[in-house]
């Protein structure tokens, strides 16, 4: 097969994707503003006309080239892309060396029936390649193929599972699940990114004095209207009114947001490798294999735990780092039920939590009682009374909050995870495959010496677990277990 | 043997086994690193002592001494201590590194997560004709593990062994997939 053009159609995709490039750039260019304002009239008459036709008719035609010179050609062992108008780019990526592939279908391709496909290559250095345009089926056709060839290449993969390798059209999933509108509303609920925004949005709002200027005569001039025919307590009434309203509106719209990105949430198992697909408008696909995990966290804030609700994240490598969250496996919302029937699936084992010393309480608890009570008696001016009372207000809420935390702390070695949990009023529940650890270290201070403890770290390829204040001789019994575990296991790890 | 592979015991149970000293001219090395560091923090509290008032003088001629004290104790306590309690070990399946005079510490790595192995020199090291093992691992930052002080050619040995080992067992592990095939 030769080189090949991508669909006609594509131009939005690189008419969108040249805008975004032109804002990039653009931002860079915004001190050259200066010139519109300082310039006569002459030269600012022919900004406005670069602007108001040159600018389109350049990310037209930039637009044009782009897709004019982006050529691809599939094989069946690698992709080849060239790219780029001035500056050529010509990119192979061998499907052996395949990290993730997943198929994304925005809004603007789902009249079309076109998708694009997104692939990043294993590497610390890792490419990351699109290919806009292509018919949706052949899209979810190639990322299967891409996926088996990369699966195949390398030795039988070990970790609990042995698929069976098909080079034929992809297997029936052995696991299905669906997630309804209503569980999907529910994570709109739990996770709340509109609600996080109000402090960052009260900042601003409070520096420019709005409150003081605009919004208090507004709400005094209201209140008054009130007061004219009405009692005193009528106003406060309607102030609350006015500030559940905006509440229920934020919820709305958390939950809003939710269904458009998790429409439909699907995910599938076939061959150990896992699926999902969701999104309202534009459809996005994840994919992971079973060899390729590296942690699984099991998360539940406050709010998912009045709606006795969790997420789950899986982690391939590297992404433990935050810059890579976006590109993680994430399953929103999962009942008891559903977390059990995917535990099931991924073989997680059912944790008997180790607890932790007490001591583990006393070095926070005494810098949070340090540092409430310092702000206090910077904040009274000194006054000695006052401190006196932050110490023991503190102290009690320090050792509530503490005892919390101490409770919910556990560490669970079974015989294929390891498991940390942590939490105050949520929790957190982390799930290391034993036998995929990059590193461990011990390491002891003076102070958890003094307590007959040490901090283990383990290392594995998403991340780092901490595990303090178990008695030293069972973190080195767990160290020397996990050491010989991950040695001695010689079946693939990513 | 090498004087420098002097046996070395532990209070756990990785530690019935002998840990390898690093070359003694790790200690150099160490007195050369702190006295730089704590010497420089020397001038800086002397230079300003120079300047103040009488008033804070006192303090500040107070801290002076006080980081004196701390650069004689780190040259004559804490760098022997620390090249005594640092020791290394390759085994068949896994390298272990140990050091730390106050806070201890250990770290494992197997030798089936190696991604790859790197010597570095600094000007001091050069000097002393000591060099930097450092093995990396696919955990990120904080899970290498870096054995200083070793002999410039040991260093290298070290690396090759290392380097043999992980082939030798990825070859292995290869013959075994395909038995199991």
């Amino acid at each position: 097969m030769s080189l090949q053009r991508v669909s006609l159609v594509t131009l939005l995709y690189f008419f969108i994707r040249s805008v975004i490039q032109f804002l990039r750039q653009a931002t860079n260019l915004l001190p050259a503003a200066v010139i519109f304002f300082a310039a006569g009239e002459q030269i600012r008459q022919v900004i406005i006309l670069l602007a108001v036709v040159g600018l389109p008719l350049a990310l037209l035609l930039h637009t044009f080239l782009s897709w004019w010179y982006f050529k691809y050609q599939v094989s069946e062992q690698s992709l080849h892309i060239r790219d780029g108008i001035l500056k050529r780019k010509q990119l192979t990526l061998d499907f052996e060396r395949i990290q993730q592939a997943d198929v994304r279908e925005p809004w603007y391709f789902r009249p079309f029936k076109l998708a694009i496909l997104g692939v990043e290559s294993a590497g610390s250095d890792s490419k990351e390649v699109e290919l806009a345009g292509l018919p949706v089926a052949r899209a979810y056709q190639l990322k299967e193929h891409m996926l088996t060839v990369a699966a195949s290449s390398n030795a039988t993969p070990v970790g609990g599972k042995a698929p069976t390798e098909s080079t034929a059209a992809p297997a029936q999933p052995s696991f299905t699940m669906r997630l309804p509108l209503s569980e999907i509303a529910r994570y709109g609920l739990i996770y709340n990114p509109i609600l996080l925004l109000i402090p960052i949005l009260i900042y601003p709002l409070s520096q420019a004095d709005l409150l003081d200027d605009y919004l208090m005569p507004q709400l005094e001039a209201l209140s008054d209207s009130l007061l004219q025919y009405t009692e005193a307590e009528y106003a406060w009434l309607g102030l609350l009114v006015v500030v559940l309203v905006a509440l229920l509106v934020v919820v709305l719209l958390s939950v809003l947001l939710s269904i458009v990105r998790f429409y439909d949430f699907t995910l599938q198992a076939a061959d150990s490798r896992y699926h999902a697909k969701s999104g309202l408008f534009s459809v996005t696909a994840r994919s992971f294999q079973y060899v390729r995990l590296q942690r699984v966290v099991i998360q539940q804030g406050m709010i998912a735990r009045l709606l006795r609700r969790v997420s789950v994240r899986v982690n391939q490598t590297g992404q433990g780092r935050a810059q890579q969250q976006d590109k993680v496996f994430f399953i929103p919302v999962l009942t008891s039920q559903r977390l059990h029937a995917l535990s099931n699936e991924l073989n997680l084992e059912t944790p008997n939590w180790r607890g932790v010393h007490k001591a583990s309480m006393i070095i926070p608890c005494l810098l949070s009682v340090l540092v409430i009570s310092t702000a206090a008696w910077l904040i009274s001016g000194f006054a000695w009374n006052v401190v006196l009372h932050a110490l023991w207000i503190s102290l009690v809420i320090s050792l509530v909050v503490q005892w919390a935390s101490w409770r919910r702390r556990g560490v669970f070695l079974g015989s294929h995870w390891l498991a940390t949990r942590h939490g105050m009023i949520g929790q957190q529940q982390r799930f290391v495959p034993s036998t995929k650890i990059q590193a461990l270290t011990l390491r002891q201070g003076p102070w958890l010496k003094l307590w007959g403890s040490a901090t283990l770290y383990v290392y594995s390829a998403a991340g780092r677990e901490a595990i303090s204040w178990l008695p030293y001789n069972e973190l080195v019994e767990l160290r020397d277990t996990l050491l010989t575990r991950s040695a001695t296991f010689s079946g693939r790890w990513m | 043997m090498m004087p420098d592979t002097d046996n070395i015991h532990m209070e756990d149970a990785l530690a019935d086994l002998e840990y390898l000293h690093v070359n003694p001219r790790y200690i150099t090395q160490l007195r050369i690193d702190a006295g730089i560091n704590w010497g420089l923090l020397l001038v800086v509290a002397l230079v300003i002592s120079y300047f103040l008032p009488t008033p804070w003088l006192w303090l500040s001629l107070g801290v002076a001494a006080l980081i004196g004290i701390i650069l004689v104790i780190m040259l004559s306590f804490w760098a022997p201590r620390r090249y005594r309690l640092t020791g290394y070990l390759v085994r068949d399946r896994d390298v272990l590194y140990r050091t730390g005079a106050l806070w201890r510490k250990q770290t494992a790595v197997p030798v089936n997560r190696i991604q790859h192995v790197e010597i570095t020199q600094g000007p001091i090291e050069r000097m002393l004709g000591l060099a930097r093992l450092i093995i990396y691992t696919a955990g990120g930052s904080g899970s290498d593990l870096a054995v200083p002080g070793l002999p410039a050619a040991e260093a290298e040995r070290l690396r090759a062994q290392v380097l043999h080992m992980v082939a030798a067992l990825s070859s292995s592990e290869h013959i075994e997939d395909r038995a199991s095939e």
